[in-house]
């Protein structure tokens, strides 16, 4: 079956006409008054008399030039095989990553490759299946295969850019799965501002990119730290600002900070190609949201504002029940030292659940009530026959071996210098909590320390003897650290928000049960599944989380250099032997078997008529 | 050959105007002051009227001015012995005498329409221009002239002017001058012939024309003066375009300004040696015609001026001194 890849090339046959117009132009001749034609009897004669058009043969070999030409650009292909059409398949690869929506000229970079997608997508034929599939923040199939075009292209209308860093090398391994396991011939189309030859290999070869992009006009917010201790009063709070200019000339702009809408510093500042820089902002006078926006003229809005959060002053009233122990002594310096926390101190024998309900962390040292209140609680060395958290056994002198660096509780400790501890009871994790620190004795390793929630309270346990530790020794300055960090995490703020980076997995703790509703920045609300606990923006901006009455606030920030420097390389062509330009609805997935083009036998064609047409010309002229 | 009304009548433009500022500058008392230093070459004439023009080999002995002795040979003259050297010599000698007579100058203007084209090349104003500058040179010698336009144009084939026989007369040399028109077909050989039939004393003629005919139609007319004892010049007029066609088209519709005929030529550098071989042949056949006729030939080009056809070409053609 013959066909032709580039079909619009036969819009050239209009130079056919322009060819006849030639040589009707040709035939004209200008008029000349002479003497006497004494002198021009024996000059040759030309042979066309008239301006009417007679062709020739050079004019045939013109003709056929032209035809060869044409014919070449339109890239000829004979499709062998049993000759039965079978429909193809596309998969539409969208990046949607953040960097997607720098600005290109008038309109995005998003918009420019969803202009190319429905393009592509019109020159389909009915019969043919697209699959959908976004990057960011995950790898995302939108819509599976299928022959609604309608649909896809609709899809394809709704789709936006994610404030999200987006990994289309992970997409295109997706799909390239897909592409195996499909027994149908199926293209693979990347709409992205990814250079091809940035792309895996692999890809390169199987896909046609469609690029979008060139300007490095961005700066951007790397980061926006709050330096505020976890006890500490707002006031003694700053905040770090990392501009960074991504660009490849210099760059001006203002750096705004306001807490709760009221400003608190603007700064101008001139950057360095490639250049950073750090702002520091304190004497915040009251705690809430910090906002730190930039105001400059460049292609990508979405980093340049970043969110944070200063803490209110919330005291924390602690009951120690324990026995007369040197922990109370080390406790009572502790608290004198920390404004925000509270301490009062009642014996087992004197502790009653009526006690506990008004503190909002009890400490048990070496007691476990047979009832414990519903409060959060830290049991220390708790007793061999307790009834919440098993004894294995007893140890002596053994060291932390391993930790969980990704608890909130250790994430400021590490390395976590090891120490020997002279004695530990061998814990056994229960339900509901997970092991903080491992040590191991003889061929079993045991947990150190368990954290976790019961019964919709948090609870921690510390299965070494901090008695014979001492928590105030300079030598064990860790010790201080990890229970400083243990008793925040215990007593959570209750108007606490939670800062976060698009497209990280943050968890929704301390929500009751029930559905959780969440409000994203851009007003739109949806309702978690039951049993999700968890939520990964993909937009900056502020998520108001609620659940039976119980609100909280996300705030999530675009602090991703690799998005934020949109910088591309010039334009690259789809693929190595075809245009990125509207491609000819001939698919060649469509036809079964092989396809040969046979455009370069026709430019050879061509090359010899064109000399051929010289040596005629020639000898006519000669 | 095919005649057509549009190639007869439309002769082109060689314009009234382009003649009569042509003829200007002719006329400017400084140009006529160059002039007067030439005078007319005459070989031989038969005219028996007294004149201002030496005869060199004239074989009548009348005149008043003494050129030379010769021995008496039987049938001379006994009344131009020297009486006085047989007396002293004893020998018979007979005294020779330089005559001095009118040499009547006849110009021939070939007026047909082949004369104005190439419009370029003013091949027919620049003939207005000689002829008059001869006619100037003739008359300050008191020679008469008289101009004769050769074209079919007339019904007797020539419009010929009066005599002229003085330099006061040349306005009126003017006035005949421009009123030939370029026009209609080549009359050579019968306008000259029609022409001759009314003149009856021998001079001088010059023939100004392009030739651009049968040699068969032209080589009678020149035979004839020639027949008729003339001194006779064939003044061949060509200019550049002519020369160099190049310069008109490269692809052209020609036209025969005296016949209308049509062909179409493109100018491929065969065909411009072709052309150019022609004219060699054309030229090379009217000049060995003239050698063959002793006829004074000369090619005059337009583009040089006047100047160079007066005083470099004319002299050296023997026709002006």
């Amino acid at each position: 079956m013959i066909g032709f890849v580039e079909p619009l090339a036969w819009l050239f046959a209009a130079l056919y006409g322009v060819l006849i117009l030639f040589y009707l132009w040709e035939r004209w001749r200008r008029p000349v008054q002479v003497p006497s034609l004494l002198l021009w009897e024996t000059a040759r004669e030309d042979i066309l008399r008239t301006q009417r058009f007679r062709p020739d043969p050079l004019f045939i070999l013109q003709l056929l030039l032209l035809t060869c030409l044409i014919v070449g650009l339109a890239r000829p292909y004979i499709a062998s095989g049993d000759g039965t059409r079978q429909p193809g398949r596309h998969i539409f690869v969208l990046d949607t990553s953040a960097s997607m929506q720098a600005l290109e000229a008038r309109r995005t970079r998003f918009d420019e490759v969803r202009a190319h997608a429905l393009e592509q997508l019109r020159g389909l034929e009915d019969s043919e299946e697209v699959m959908l599939l976004t990057t960011a923040p995950a790898p995302e199939v939108r819509l599976n295969f299928t022959r609604d075009h309608h649909a896809i292209a609709e899809a394809l209308e709704r789709l936006a850019p994610t404030d999200v860093g987006g990994d289309v090398a992970l997409a295109l391994d997706f799909v390239s799965g897909a592409l195996r396991r499909s027994d149908i011939p199926t293209e693979l189309d990347v709409f992205t501002d990814i250079p091809r030859t940035q792309l895996p290999a692999s890809a390169r070869q199987q896909a046609r990119v469609f690029q979008s992009g060139e300007t490095d006009d961005n700066i951007g917010i790397e980061a926006l730290q709050i330096f505020q201790g976890r006890f500490q009063d707002y006031r003694k709070a700053r905040a770090y600002v990392w501009v960074e200019n991504f660009s490849h000339h210099e760059g001006h702009g203002f750096l705004s900070v306001s807490l709760e809408g009221d400003a608190v510093s603007r700064s101008g500042f001139t950057l360095p190609p490639r250049a950073t820089k750090s702002f520091v902002v304190h004497g915040f006078p009251a705690p809430g949201r910090v906002i730190a926006q930039l105001e400059v003229n460049d292609a990508l809005a979405a980093d340049n504002i970043a969110f944070g959060w200063i803490r209110p002053l919330q005291p924390i009233r602690m009951l120690l029940v324990s026995p007369p122990s040197p922990l109370i002594d080390d406790l009572r310096a502790l608290i004198g030292a920390t404004p925000a926390l509270q301490l009062a101190v009642v014996a087992p024998e004197d502790f009653d659940v009526a006690n506990g309900r008004q503190a909002d962390l009890i400490i048990y040292n070496r007691f476990v009530p047979p009832s414990p209140p519903p409060t959060n609680a830290l049991y220390v060395y708790p007793p061999p026959d307790n009834s919440l958290f098993p004894v294995a056994g007893e140890a002596e002198e053994v060291e932390i071996l391993d930790w969980d660096a990704h608890h909130p509780v250790l994430q400021s400790l590490q390395p976590l210098a090891p120490l020997p501890l002279r004695h530990a009871r061998i814990l056994t994790a229960t339900e509901g909590t997970q092991a903080l620190l491992w040590s191991r004795v003889a061929d079993r390793e045991f947990p150190l320390a368990l954290a976790g929630t019961t019964n919709g309270h948090r609870v921690a346990c510390i299965g070494f003897d901090l008695e014979s530790q001492r928590l105030l020794s300079s030598d064990n300055l860790n010790f201080l650290l990890f229970f400083m960090n243990l008793l925040g995490w215990l007593a959570p703020g209750t108007g606490d928000a939670t800062v976060t980076t698009t497209g990280e997995v943050s968890p929704l703790d301390g929500l009751p049960d029930g559905p959780i509703r969440v409000r994203d920045p851009h007003g739109d609300e949806l309702t978690l599944p039951a049993g999700q606990t968890t939520l990964q923006p993909s937009r900056i901006g502020e998520y108001h989380i609620s659940a039976s009455g119980t609100t909280r606030l996300l705030m999530a920030n675009l602090f991703d250099p690799v998005e934020s420097d949109i910088g591309r390389s010039a334009q690259e062509p789809a693929t190595p032997d075809q245009p990125a330009s509207r491609r000819a609805p001939s698919a060649p997935a469509r036809a079964a078997g092989a396809r040969r083009e046979y455009g370069t036998w026709v430019y050879y064609a061509a090359c010899g008529l064109f000399l051929l047409e010289w040596a005629a010309a020639r000898r006519r002229w000669e | 050959m095919r005649h057509s009304n549009a190639g007869t009548e439309s002769a082109p433009p060689a314009s009234a105007a382009s003649s009569a500022t042509a003829l200007a500058a002719v006329l400017d008392p400084a140009f006529l002051r160059k002039l007067d230093r030439l005078h007319l070459t005459v070989r031989r004439s038969l005219s028996t009227r007294p004149g201002n023009t030496p005869m060199p080999r004239g074989a009548q002995g009348t005149g008043i001015e003494l050129e030379n002795y010769k021995a008496y040979g039987a049938g001379d003259d006994l009344r131009h012995l020297d009486w006085n050297a047989y007396g002293r010599l004893d020998q018979l000698l007979i005294k020779t005498f330089r005559a001095e007579r009118e040499a009547p100058l006849q110009l021939f203007i070939d007026a047909s329409a082949s004369m104005a084209a190439p419009v370029r090349d003013q091949k027919f104003a620049f003939s207005l221009c000689l002829a008059a500058s001869l006619a100037y040179v003739s008359l300050r010698r008191n020679d008469p002239v008289r101009i004769l336009g050769l074209g079919e144009a007339w019904p007797r084939g020539f419009l010929g002017s009066p005599v002229f026989r003085h330099r006061d007369v040349l306005l009126q040399v003017r006035d005949f001058l421009l009123q030939l028109r370029p026009r209609g077909r080549t009359a050579l050989g019968a306008g000259i012939a029609a022409a001759l039939r009314e003149q009856r004393s021998p001079g001088v003629a010059v023939v100004l024309s392009d030739f651009l005919t049968a040699p068969e139609l032209y080589e009678p007319g020149l035979r004839e003066l020639v027949t008729r004892r003339y001194t006779v010049a064939a003044l061949r007029v060509i200019g550049p375009a002519e020369r160099d066609p190049a310069t008109l088209f490269r692809r052209g519709r020609l036209t025969d300004v005296e016949t209308g005929r049509q062909r179409f030529i493109t100018l491929s550098a065969d065909n411009l040696a072709r052309y150019r071989q022609a004219l060699e042949t054309h030229l090379d056949r009217l000049r060995d015609f003239c050698r063959r006729c002793e006829i004074a030939y000369a090619t005059i080009d337009t583009s040089p001026g006047l100047d160079d056809a007066l005083f470099r070409t004319f002299p050296a053609l023997g026709l002006l001194q």
